[in-house]
Order: structure tokens, then C-alpha cells, then sequence
């Protein structure tokens, strides 16, 4: 986020907490486009990203105020996305079939984007990668998802989520392990 | 919840101890482009004797490319490379170097006598297919006929080796090289046997259509790892980096 947006962003933040309802109308369209990013990204399916978009938001209106920090607003909201989304996981039912397409493919990364099929099979694969990720304790599974699925930088997941640096990088190797262990020997995980 | 059935006990997914748990780190920054060149001989230096961090470390590799692939699926972008190498830092270096060196040393482990490396080369396909690897690579490929009396010719591990099972290795082998190919220059030479790229294990029998079915549907800017077998040295590692006109 650049100066003047970050800048622009705490101010509307601020007044967000502190009550301002048009101000919390404007926090929450700013935040929709970039949670549903955020979603989809986990669910491949834009209709159930939709859903679980439009779930978090309600959830954030909500619990808005509960927040001190302007500055800790979007991580907030993040990780309660990142909840919602670990719900929608855990309750939702295992994919066998998808798994089995998923250990085939090794996820060797060598498909192409052009085919629908293949890109269904993407859709499958990121839906799978976001199961594995509801299977994580929470404060591992936010830092690998702000760090994966929105490629932020460590600096500044460490100011959103109000942690050290350091803090975020041993997070993030734990994650991470704890990913592949889970994708890897899948009749462990859940 | 415990995932990790070798490390029952343990509140972290550690790997094996404390070295890996700083591998781990040190393969963070790696992932992130930070690591910094006394970091990537430490990370060399253990990895080349614990085999659990080396597969750690290719797994998260593949599993990085993975997120690259949802990233750039949900935002019609253009497409950041898939296939994010471990090494990038490393091994800009054509051929082996570090990793090639981690991973001769690794099979070399596993190797229980002479591989007979190209004893068995039984036919020729026919051309027609292999065509692209040709003309992006420069190599000349010979693919063992599927179901040949001998193929596949290389097996590593196996008897002698615990409980590891048999690894095949066939791989295509390269029987020319063109002049002034990417292959010349990356010390590619005949005898050569190319075992994965980018991750795929490129099999004997099916061999020429799946690296041409790589090679065709990779990125402009892509950096393919390619990892060859060379008799008496073992594994080798080159990359390839994808031109903008393929």
C-alpha cells in the first residue's frame, strides 16, 4: 500500500472503531475486493468465495469495534477471514478423489492455464492447498497466508499482525512444514 | 494435532532437531530470496548429510511454485515462474554447482555398485516426436522402446540399502548435442540422461512427449530445473531459463 493510501486507510480506520458508521460502510468495501482475493484464492470457486466473502464482512461489521489499533485493523480482519475460511474447511467434507489427483500430479506445477480442464483442475488443487492450510493452528496458518496467498512482504505482516520479524519467519517455517507434512502423509492430517 | 509421525512428542513439526529447525528457517529465506551466501553454504552443508531437509527443501520448493500457480490463476497476471528454484542464488551456473554437488552426493549414497548406465539402450524411436526439446534445448534425444527386453537400464538403491526401496532410473539419453545450443553451453554432453524437469520425472517409456509437453507449455521467463545423470558423476543440474519466443 502506498504512503498516502496507508495513511488515507488509518484515518478511516480510526474513525471506523470509533463508531462512524459511513466510515465503517467504506472500510468494509475496501476491504470486500481484497478478502475475496484472498478467498478465492484459498477456494478456487468464486461462488463459494463470494459466500465466505460476504460471511467474514458480516463478522467484521460486527466485531469491528472490538479492535484498539487503526493499525491493526486489516490483520485483523485477515485472520478472521482466515477463521471463517478454516471453518468452511474443517466442516466441509474430504475430497478423496481430488487428493488422489493431487498426489498424482505431484503438484509438479506444469500445467497449463489455457485448458478448462486444466484449469478445474487448478481450482481443485487450490482447494485442496486450502484444506491442508485449515489443518494449521491459527497463528501459523495467517503468516503463510499473507505471506502465500497475498505475497506480502515479512516487514509488513509483521506490522499487521502487531509481531516481531523474527516472530513471522520462525512462524512461517513451521507453517510451512507442517503444510507438506500434512499434504505428504495426508491419511494423517484432520 | 501431531502430524508428523516422526516427531511424535515434538510440540514443532521439527524435521529431525535443532540443525533442521534452523535449516528450515535458513530454507524461509531461501524461499524468499534472502539468503545470504554464508547462510547458503550452511544450508549446503546440512542438507548434503540430512536427506530429511533435502526432501523438505524440494517439497517446499513445489510447493512455493504451487502458490506462484494460485496466485497467478485468481489474477489473470501474467504468470510469475512456476518452477521457483531453490538454488536460484546458487546455481545460475549451467551445470550442478551446489545443488548438483548435493545431489550427487545423495545418490551416491544410495548407489550400491556400478549403475550400467548404457549397457541396456535397446531401440530408437521413431522421430517426429522429441522435436521441441530439440529445438529449445539442443538435445538429441534417444528414447528406449517402451517394454524393451532390458530397459530400464539404471536401478539405484535397493538391495544393500535398508529399506529404501529400488529408484529406477532411465530418463532419456541424450545421444547428440547441437552447436551453439542451450545443451552446449550448459555442458550438456552425449551419455547424459535426463532424469526430471521441473520436477517432473521424465520416465523412459513416455519420456520425449512429456518433456515436449513441458517444454511447450512453459512461461517466457521460467526457470526450468533440469536434472541429468552423468556415469561417474552422478546427478547433475542444470537450468534452463524459458526465451521470450519459445
Amino acid at each position: 500500500m502506498a504512503r498516502q493510501d496507508r495513511e488515507a486507510w488509518l484515518e478511516l480506520a480510526a474513525r471506523a472503531l470509533a463508531g462512524d458508521r459511513s466510515a465503517q460502510g467504506s472500510v468494509l468495501e475496501s476491504l470486500r475486493p481484497r478478502l475475496q482475493r484472498f478467498v478465492l484464492r484459498h477456494t478456487g470457486n468464486e461462488d463459494l468465495a463470494e459466500e465466505v466473502t460476504q460471511e467474514s464482512l458480516v463478522k467484521i461489521y460486527e466485531k469491528m469495534t472490538a479492535v484498539r489499533e487503526p493499525a491493526a485493523l486489516e490483520g485483523w480482519a485477515y485472520q478472521l477471514t482466515s477463521n471463517v475460511l478454516r471453518d468452511h474447511f474443517r466442516h466441509g467434507k474430504r475430497d478423496e478423489q481430488g487428493r488422489e489427483k493431487l498426489q498424482m500430479l505431484g503438484w509438479s506445477g506444469t500445467l497449463s492455464l489455457e485448458d478448462p480442464a486444466e484449469i478445474a483442475e487448478k481450482a481443485e488443487l487450490a482447494r485442496l492447498v486450502g484444506w491442508a492450510m485449515s489443518c494449521l493452528d491459527d497463528k501459523h496458518r495467517v503468516v503463510l497466508e499473507m505471506r502465500e496467498y497475498e505475497n506480502r512482504e515479512h516487514r509488513e505482516i509483521a506490522d499487521m499482525l502487531g509481531i516481531p520479524e523474527g516472530t513471522v519467519w520462525s512462524r512461517l517455517s513451521i507453517a510451512r512444514r507442517k503444510l507438506r507434512n500434512i499434504l505428504r502423509n495426508t491419511d494423517e492430517a484432520v | 494435532m501431531d502430524v508428523d509421525r516422526d516427531n511424535a512428542g515434538r510440540d514443532e513439526p521439527g524435521l529431525c532437531g535443532p540443525d533442521c529447525d534452523r535449516a528450515a528457517l535458513l530454507i524461509e529465506r531461501e524461499l524468499a530470496g534472502r539468503l545470504t551466501p554464508e547462510e547458503s553454504l550452511e544450508l549446503s552443508t546440512h542438507v548434503a548429510e540430512c536427506r530429511a531437509c533435502r526432501e523438505y527443501m524440494a517439497d517446499a520448493s513445489v510447493l512455493a511454485g504451487t502458490f506462484a500457480m494460485i496466485r497467478a490463476e485468481w489474477d489473470k497476471a501474467p504468470a510469475p515462474p512456476v518452477a521457483r528454484s531453490m538454488f536460484a542464488r546458487v546455481a545460475p551456473y549451467a551445470v550442478g554447482l551446489a545443488a548438483g554437488l548435493l545431489i550427487a552426493f545423495c545418490v551416491s549414497v544410495f548407489v550400491r555398485g556400478r549403475p550400467a548406465a548404457d549397457r541396456h539402450v535397446t531401440a530408437t524411436v521413431a522421430g517426429g516426436v522429441g522435436s521441441v526439446a530439440e529445438e529449445t534445448l539442443g538435445i538429441v534425444a534417444e528414447s528406449e522402446e517402451a517394454g524393451g527386453p532390458l530397459a530400464p537400464s539404471v536401478t539405484v538403491g535397493g538391495l544393500g540399502s535398508g529399506a529404501r526401496p529400488a529408484r529406477h532410473i532411465g530418463g532419456l539419453l541424450v545421444v547428440g548435442v547441437k552447436a551453439g545450443s542451450w545443451a552446449e553451453n550448459a555442458g550438456i554432453r552425449p551419455g547424459d540422461r535426463l532424469l526430471e524437469a521441473s520436477d517432473t520425472v521424465i520416465d523412459a517409456e513416455a519420456g520425449r512427449q512429456a518433456l515436449d509437453y513441458i517444454l511447450r507449455n512453459a512461461k517466457p521467463g521460467n526457470r526450468m530445473d533440469l536434472l541429468f545423470w552423468r556415469e561417474g558423476a552422478g546427478v547433475v543440474r542444470a537450468c534452463y531459463l524459458v526465451p521470450d519466443t519459445l
